[in-house]
């Protein structure tokens, strides 16, 4: 018997919202893809107005030794889409911020400043430089806001060109 | 600054890049945050600042 699942159901218990079915489960790549939520859908819809906005990364479009991580953020870009649909009646938009590579410690952990994975990262980023935490979190604040009422299901590339000549428009 | 016709923001799968900024972010804008990762010891720190409240959810865990 398939196991339909629909987002008005969702509740907050551990695995409902992020894991839908059974997608990822033994998947540690999965474990990356993290989404952000304001407000609890069932709630949100009862008032007219919700945001969701998923982090996926630039990685969705194809990179070397990304497959489990590729995959996993593939993935909540599509959960997007079926979520956008989903609540597109409800005043809930749904959309993905999808970075380029993040000046983060996890970041850094793997690619040190001056090192070949950070050159080969730099390669494939037109503005040869790396994406500040802040400028993602504006990113999602757009999306956030009152003034993103229209704009559901879009995933923006915040990328720095990464994106350019690779992505279908 | 653009409208936020929100009380409250849910961020799942907190760490110290771009979640804690949104965090941060969201924070000053007046909104109650919420901030949920498996680990709620590492969360302490920036709920403090943010003053939010922390949840314990591990997307890993089966059943």
């Amino acid at each position: 018997m398939t196991d339909y699942f629909h987002l008005s159901g969702a509740s907050l218990a551990p695995g409902s919202i992020i894991l839908p079915g059974n997608f990822g489960a033994h998947d540690p790549g999965n474990r990356h893809a993290s989404h952000r939520v304001a407000g609890d859908p069932p709630d949100a819809a009862a008032e007219g107005m919700g945001r969701i906005v998923n982090i996926t990364s630039l990685v969705i479009l194809g990179m070397v030794n990304r497959t489990a991580y590729a995959a996993s953020n593939a993935a909540l870009g599509s959960f997007t889409r079926t979520w956008a649909l989903e609540l597109a009646e409800t005043g809930i938009t749904v959309n993905s911020v999808a970075p380029g590579p993040v000046e983060t410690e996890l970041f850094r952990r793997n690619t040190p400043p001056g090192s070949e994975a950070e050159r080969i990262f730099l390669t494939n980023i037109p503005m040869r430089r790396l994406v500040h935490p802040e400028e993602i979190a504006a990113s999602v604040a757009f999306m956030l806001s009152e003034d993103a009422s229209y704009i559901t299901s879009q995933t923006l590339l915040v990328d720095g060109g990464g994106s350019i000549g690779k992505a279908a428009i | 600054m653009a409208d936020f016709p929100y009380r409250c923001a849910l961020i799942i799968g907190v760490g110290t890049g771009i979640s804690a900024s949104l965090a941060r972010r969201l924070s000053k804008i007046g909104l109650q945050v919420g901030l949920a990762a498996r680990d709620v010891e590492k969360l302490k720190p920036l709920a403090e600042e943010t003053a939010a409240a922390v949840f314990a959810v591990d997307a890993g865990a089966s059943g």
